[in-house]
């Protein structure tokens, strides 16, 4: 048995070991979507991975409550609520955390400009569906090569 | 042997979202993903999942419909419901449809895995957010609610 603490506060009894916890090392994951469903479902998917996650709706949500502690990656939807998109995520977060902070956008939007912008920015792409082998993979390399 | 579950949710990113979930549990395997009432009568004969989590407010064919047309074909298959409503009376809609289960989504880390368990065993399960512990106190509290 393992405890995991949500973002709400609650600590709940996991009841099943996670599969892929001893193959990543546990990673601060600050999280973005602007659907609170989708966002609790990727929180409890994360988390069950083994990964620290720093849930939010908005840019300047996921900026407050980060605090002053800075995460090993950025994960955002790319459509966000309110004229924001993942990268005015991933830029605020940048802004104040260093701009080689790696970051990931989840988009199932294939449009070769966007690609080519977001790959400009060193923001990686990752499209729907989404599998958790392919997601785990991508946050091992990218806080990999940050701590070398 | 894995538990085969099937997502029917009309929200891609959700049904996503809850697959990664399942991927970390070494005893569930989620076998298909359905994006309307539709195609979960469609595919289930083809991946034989031994749980289907139905959404209810999926558009077309929703999760009340769809599962009491997919009971009337396919009685062995586990259906365990997941909605955002905590309202009772649609509880009781899809019990009478035939779902085993009731998951509100804003607990999915604390009920979705005990709740697939255990109407794979074919026993009810209802979310303790409900505040109903079994089927006959669901209906004492219908019953008693105007």
């Amino acid at each position: 048995m393992f405890a995991i603490e949500m973002p709400t506060g609650r600590t709940i009894l996991a009841r099943e070991p996670p599969l892929h916890q001893s193959a990543a090392r546990r990673t601060r994951i600050g999280l973005v979507d602007d659907n609170a469903q989708v966002l609790e479902a990727l929180v409890t998917a994360l988390e069950a991975a083994g990964h620290e996650v720093i849930a939010a709706m908005t840019a300047g949500d996921l900026l407050e409550r980060l605090g002053p502690q800075a995460p090993d990656i950025v994960i955002s939807d790319y459509r966000l609520g309110a004229g924001e998109t993942g990268f005015t995520a991933i830029q605020a977060a940048r802004a104040k955390f260093g701009q080689t902070l790696p970051a990931l956008i989840i988009t199932g939007d294939t449009d070769p400009e966007l690609v080519r912008s977001m790959a400009k920015r060193g923001i990686a792409i990752q499209y729907k569906p989404l599998k958790m082998d392919t997601l785990q993979a991508f946050i091992g390399k990218a806080t990999e090569r940050r701590s070398t | 042997m894995k538990l085969r579950v099937m997502l029917a949710d009309d929200h891609a990113m959700y049904r996503d979202a809850l697959s990664l979930f399942l991927d970390t549990q070494a005893d569930i395997e989620v076998v298909a993903q359905a994006a309307d009432g539709h195609e979960v009568l469609e595919r289930v004969g083809e991946t034989r999942p031994d749980v289907i989590c139905m959404d209810i407010g999926m558009r077309g064919l929703d999760g009340i419909e769809t599962t009491r047309q997919l009971l009337r074909d396919r009685p062995e298959v586990k259906v365990l419901a997941l909605s955002a409503h905590a309202d009772l009376s649609r509880v009781a809609d899809m019990v009478s449809a035939g779902a085993l289960g009731y998951v509100l989504k804003g607990s999915l880390a604390a009920e979705l895995l005990a709740a697939i368990r255990m109407v794979s065993r074919n026993q009810t399960y209802f979310d303790p957010a409900l505040g109903v512990g079994d089927v006959a106190e669901l209906l004492r509290h219908l019953k008693r609610t105007p």
